[in-house]
C-alpha cells in the first residue's frame, strides 16, 4: 500500500502534465525512492490513480532499467557495459566486483548492502571504465579503486 | 487540390506527384511499386519500427542564396545529393523534386542485413508454424533475405503457445516488435487486452492486468495484422495450410453492417473466417463475433430433409410441404433477418402468388422503424454522432470501431444517451454520456426537437424533468449540435409503441437540425438484422392480416388467438424460448415447415425439416443497413443433403407452376431484376465493395 502522503504527492503531480499518464514515470520515481524499489502492488496502485490499464503502466515500469522491479540492496552498483568502457577493462571491474561481493549480476548481497547490475553507456566514455552508485557516478576505474569505494559505503 | 500542396518525385525513374505529406511507401504502392515492409500497414499510425522498407533518397540540392535548385555547370541538369543514410520509406515525407531508388544494391544489402538482425532471434521453424504459407517473414527471407546467418549466440527463448486474449495464442519467439497489434488495439479499438514489457530485444507482450483475459471485441484482428507466427487464432490453428483454402468473397450474415469478408473453406469445413478490404464498410477489421462465431455451421446440422422426424429425399419433402400448405388458409412464414434475398424473394413469390391468405414475418423491427437515413461514411464524417439508446458497440461493432477511430482522431465526438444501467462499456468510452430515465427516448427526441428550436429557460427545465438529464448538460448539448456542420443522430431499438412517436419526433428534429444546414443531417433508427433491408426490398413485409382483415398483427398473436393454421419458418430459432401456450399452439398447427441450418427449439416441433445450405455454401446477396448491395460467393459445397434456401424455395415454387427452368443464384436475380424496377441491379454485376442501391 503506498502511504497517504505519497498517495497525495502523486494525485498532486496529476496537474501538471496534459495528459495524467505523463505522470506514470514521475509517480514510480516517487515510489521507488520512498521503497527503495518498484513493486508490482505499487505499480497497479499508481494506475489506478492516474487512470490507465495496470498492463500499460506495468509496460511502461519495465521498459526502465532505472525502475527496479525487485527489491534491492542499500546500494545499487550499476556497471557499465558498453563499449568505451568495456575497452577500458569494464570487464574485469565487474568479475572483481561479483568475486568481492560472492554474488552475480542481478543479485543482492546476503546483508542487503549492495545488488549489482550492467548499465548501457553512462554518458562518461572519456572516463571509462566508469560505474553507478545509487547517484553517484564513479570514474577511472581499477580493482583498487572498487575496494576503496566499496569500504568507503561501507555496506 | 492547389498546387503547391501537391509535390512531385520520382520513384525507380517513375514520375508521380502526390499530396504534401504523403510518405514515400504509400506514394510508390499507388504506382504499383512495392517496397518490402513490416510495421507499416495503411489503416495504422506510422512508426518506422522494424526498418525493413528502407531505400535510396535523394535531393536536389538547393542554392542557399537564390532558394533554386543547383544545375550541373556542363549538363545543366539539377543536382542531387544522397541522404547520407537509407531511409525508411514509411516514415519519409515526399519532397519537390525528391528521387527514390527503391531496387539498387544498396538498398538490397541494406534489406538482407535488417532481415537478418530480425531473424537473429527468430525461431524460423517454419514448417512447425501456423503462419507457415502466408507470413511475411517467411516470404521476405525468400525473397530478400541474406541466406545466410553469421550470428552464432544461441537464440531467446521466449513463451510458446500463450494463451493472451480471447481465443488469441501467443508464441513470444516468432513476434518481430513490429507494434501492428498493439497500435490496432489502442487507435482503433480501444481495447487494451495486451501490452509489451521491457524493450529492445526483450520486449515481450503481457495480457492486460484489468480486464480478464477473453472479454474482447475486436482483439482478434491483432491476428490477421501479425505478420508473422506470433498471434494465432485458437480456432484455426493447425486446421489447415493456408494454401488449402478455398478462399471466398463473403459476407457477413451477423449484423446490419454487413462487413466484407474472406471464408476459408476446407474439404467442407469452414476453417477461418477473416475481413476483406471495404473502405466503405468495414476498413480491414471485422469484429470478434463475426470471425468466430461459425462452429454452427459444423455443428448440430440439419443434413437432410425430413418429414415427421424421418429422412426422405428431397422430391418427397417438397411434395410433402406444397401439399401440406396448397389448400389451407391463414398460413405466415416467419423470417430470420440474415435470410438471403434469393430465398425472400422466391419466398414472396410463393406465398403471394400460391398459397391463400398468407403473410410474412421477419423477426425484426424494421417495418416499425423504418430504413436509417445514411452511409457508414455519412456518420465518419459527421459529428457530433449522437446515440439514443442506440448501441453500436454491441449490436453494430464496427460501425462503432469506425467512429471510435474517428472520435480518437480527434475528428467526431461520440455522445451516448440512454438509461442508467445500460450499456456500460459504450457510455464509458463515448466523448460524452447522460443517463436517460428508463422509457424516455421519445420524450428526449421531442425534447431536442424544441430545444433546437429554442432553448429557452422553461424550455430546458421541462425537458430536463422529463428525461432526467440535467438541464445544464442539455444545454451544452444543443449548443454543441448548433453549432455543428453535420451532427447525426442515431436511435436503437425501442419498445413496439415508440416507434411510431419516435419517427414523428426525429421527423421534426431532422427538419429543424437541417434548417440551412448545406449538407443533409443524418438523424434515424438502426434495427434490423443482415438483410432486414434487402429482404423488404424484395417484398417480405406483413402483408394483409392473416384472415384478411387487412391488418397487421404479431405472428406471436395470431398464432395464439387460434388464427393460424400453418407455419413456415426461415432460418433462426423464433420458438427458442417460446411460453407453453405458443407451444402448444404451434403443436395444433396442421403442419409447421423449418427451412434453416441447424437443429433447435423450431426445428424439433417442425412437422417438415429443410435442410438448407450455410451461408459459406450457397451464393446470396444482402443488402447492409446504408442499402449497399454485396454478394457472397461459397468456399464449400452445400454440406451432405443439403440445399441452397433459394433452391429449396424455387422447387417449392416450380412444384406450384411458379417457377421454370434453371434454380441458380443467377437465374432467380434476373427473374428478380424483370419483376420490378428497384430489384434491376440484381442483373448487374455487383462489385467487390458492393453496390449502393437504395438510400
Ligand atoms: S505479435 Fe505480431 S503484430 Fe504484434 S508486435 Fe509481434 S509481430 Fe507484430
Ligand atoms: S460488425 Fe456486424 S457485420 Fe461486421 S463482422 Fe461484426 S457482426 Fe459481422
Ligand atoms: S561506454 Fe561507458 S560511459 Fe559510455
Ligand atoms: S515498414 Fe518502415 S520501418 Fe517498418
Amino acid at each position: 500500500m503506498l502511504s497517504d502522503e505519497l498517495r497525495g504527492e502523486i494525485r498532486a503531480l496529476l496537474d501538471q502534465y496534459e495528459e495524467p499518464r505523463s505522470a506514470l514515470m514521475p509517480a514510480f520515481w516517487l515510489a521507488q525512492q520512498s521503497d527503495g524499489h518498484l513493486a508490482a502492488e505499487a505499480i497497479s496502485e499508481i494506475a489506478e490513480i492516474v487512470g490507465v490499464d495496470p498492463g500499460y503502466a506495468s509496460g511502461v515500469a519495465s521498459f526502465y532499467t532505472m525502475y527496479h522491479l525487485r527489491p534491492v540492496g542499500r546500494h545499487v552498483i550499476q556497471v557499465c557495459k558498453t563499449l568505451s568502457c568495456r575497452m577500458a577493462g569494464a570487464e574485469d571491474i565487474l568479475e572483481h566486483l561479483k568475486a568481492k561481493l560472492g554474488i552475480n549480476l542481478g543479485e543482492t548481497t546476503p546483508d542487503g548492502a549492495f545488488s549489482l547490475c550492467t548499465s548501457e553507456c553512462l554518458a562518461s566514455c572519456g572516463t571509462a571504465p566508469v560505474m553507478l552508485v545509487d547517484d553517484d557516478l564513479y570514474e577511472n576505474l581499477t580493482p583498487e579503486r572498487v575496494d576503496e569505494i566499496l569500504a568507503q559505503l561501507g555496506g | 487540390m492547389s498546387a503547391n500542396s501537391m509535390v512531385k518525385l520520382t520513384i525507380d525513374g517513375q514520375e508521380l506527384t502526390v499530396p504534401k505529406g504523403t510518405r514515400v511507401m504509400p506514394a510508390a504502392d499507388s504506382i504499383g511499386i512495392h517496397i518490402p515492409r513490416f510495421c507499416y500497414h495503411g489503416s495504422l499510425s506510422v512508426l518506422g519500427a522494424c526498418r525493413v522498407c528502407l531505400v535510396q533518397a535523394f535531393n536536389p540540392v538547393i542554392d542557399r542564396a537564390t532558394g533554386e535548385p543547383v544545375k550541373d555547370d556542363e549538363t545543366g541538369e539539377p543536382v542531387y545529393r544522397e541522404m547520407p543514410t537509407l531511409q525508411t520509406s514509411c516514415t519519409l515525407e515526399c519532397t519537390e523534386g525528391m528521387k527514390i531508388v527503391t531496387d539498387s544494391e544498396k538498398v538490397l544489402q541494406g534489406r538482407a542485413n535488417i532481415i537478418e538482425f530480425i531473424l537473429a532471434n527468430h525461431p524460423l521453424n517454419c514448417p512447425i508454424c501456423d503462419k507457415g504459407g502466408e507470413c511475411e517473414l517467411q516470404e521476405m527471407t525468400m525473397l530478400c533475405g541474406p541466406g545466410r546467418q553469421l550470428f552464432t549466440e544461441s537464440r531467446l527463448n521466449q513463451d510458446k503457445a500463450r494463451r493472451i486474449g480471447a481465443s488469441i495464442v501467443l508464441d513470444q519467439e516468432r513476434c518481430i516488435v513490429c507494434y501492428r497489434c498493439t497500435r490496432f488495439l489502442s487507435e482503433w479499438a480501444s481495447e487494451q487486452v495486451f501490452e509489451f514489457h521491457e524493450r529492445g530485444g526483450h520486449s515481450v507482450i503481457e495480457p492486460a492486468l484489468k480486464e480478464p483475459i477473453g472479454k474482447a471485441r475486436f482483439a482478434g484482428n491483432t491476428i490477421d495484422l501479425c505478420p508473422v507466427g506470433a498471434l494465432t487464432s485458437e480456432y484455426f490453428r493447425f486446421s489447415a495450410r493456408p494454401w488449402e483454402l478455398a478462399d471466398t468473397p463473403g459476407v457477413c450474415p451477423h449484423c446490419a453492417v454487413g462487413c466484407s469478408l474472406t471464408l476459408g473453406g476446407r474439404l467442407g469445413t469452414l476453417c477461418r473466417v477473416q475481413p476483406r478490404t471495404n473502405y466503405y464498410v468495414n476498413d480491414n477489421w471485422i469484429c470478434d463475433r463475426g470471425r468466430y462465431d461459425y462452429a454452427w455451421v459444423q455443428d448440430d446440422r440439419l443434413v437432410a430433409p425430413e418429414v415427421d422426424g424421418v429422412r426422405v429425399p428431397w422430391e418427397t419433402a417438397v411434395e410433402r410441404t406444397v401439399s401440406a400448405l396448397a389448400d389451407i388458409e391463414s398460413i405466415a412464414a416467419v423470417v430470420d433477418p440474415a435470410t438471403p434475398c434469393e430465398t425472400g424473394f422466391l419466398l414472396q413469390r410463393f406465398m403471394s402468388d400460391g398459397l391463400k391468405a398468407s403473410s410474412i414475418y421477419v423477426e425484426d423491427d424494421f417495418d416499425l422503424a423504418g430504413p436509417f437515413p445514411g452511409t457508414i461514411m455519412d456518420l465518419m464524417y459527421s459529428d457530433p454522432v449522437i446515440l439514443v439508446s442506440a448501441n453500436i458497440l454491441e449490436d453494430q461493432p464496427i460501425l462503432w470501431l469506425r467512429l471510435n477511430r474517428r472520435a480518437l482522431e480527434g475528428k467526431l465526438s461520440m455522445v451516448a444517451i440512454g438509461a442508467p444501467d445500460w450499456a456500460p462499456d459504450l457510455k464509458r468510452l463515448a466523448t460524452d454520456h447522460a443517463d436517460l430515465q428508463p422509457g424516455q427516448a421519445v420524450a428526449f427526441l421531442n425534447g431536442m426537437a424544441d430545444l433546437v428550436a429554442s432553448a429557452d429557460a422553461s424550455t430546458l427545465t421541462r425537458v430536463s424533468t422529463e428525461t432526467g438529464i440535467p438541464a445544464e448538460w442539455l444545454r451544452g448539448l444543443v449548443e454543441r449540435i448548433s453549432a455543428a456542420k453535420r451532427p447525426a443522430l442515431i436511435v436503437g431499438a425501442l419498445p413496439t409503441g415508440e416507434y411510431a412517436p419516435a419517427r414523428s419526433a426525429l421527423d421534426r428534429l431532422t427538419r429543424s437540425l437541417q434548417a440551412d444546414r448545406k449538407m443533409p443531417v443524418k438523424a434515424g433508427i438502426l434495427v434490423g438484422g443482415a438483410n432486414s433491408r434487402g429482404l423488404r426490398l424484395v417484398g417480405c413485409s406483413p402483408r394483409a392480416d392473416a384472415r384478411g382483415s387487412g391488418e397487421t398483427r404479431p405472428w406471436r398473436q395470431a398464432l395464439l388467438a387460434g388464427d393460424l393454421n400453418a407455419l413456415i419458418v426461415v432460418g433462426g430459432d423464433p420458438l427458442c424460448d417460446a411460453s407453453p401456450e405458443l407451444v402448444e399452439a404451434v403443436r395444433g398447427l396442421s403442419s409447421l415447415v423449418y427451412l434453416g441450418t441447424n437443429r433447435n427449439a423450431t426445428s424439433e416441433l417442425a412437422t417438415v425439416k429443410l435442410a438448407s445450405a450455410s451461408f459459406a455454401e450457397e451464393p446470396f446477396t444482402f443488402v447492409n443497413f446504408e442499402g449497399r448491395l454485396q454478394q457472397s460467393i461459397p468456399t464449400n459445397e452445400p454440406i451432405e443433403c443439403t440445399m441452397p434456401g433459394l433452391r429449396v424455395v424455387g422447387r417449392l415454387c416450380a412444384a406450384l407452376g411458379l417457377w421454370h427452368g434453371e434454380l441458380t443464384a443467377d437465374a432467380v436475380r434476373r427473374s428478380m431484376a424483370e419483376t420490378a424496377e428497384t430489384l434491376r441491379p440484381w442483373a448487374a454485376p455487383i462489385g467487390e465493395q458492393g453496390e449502393m442501391i437504395a438510400s
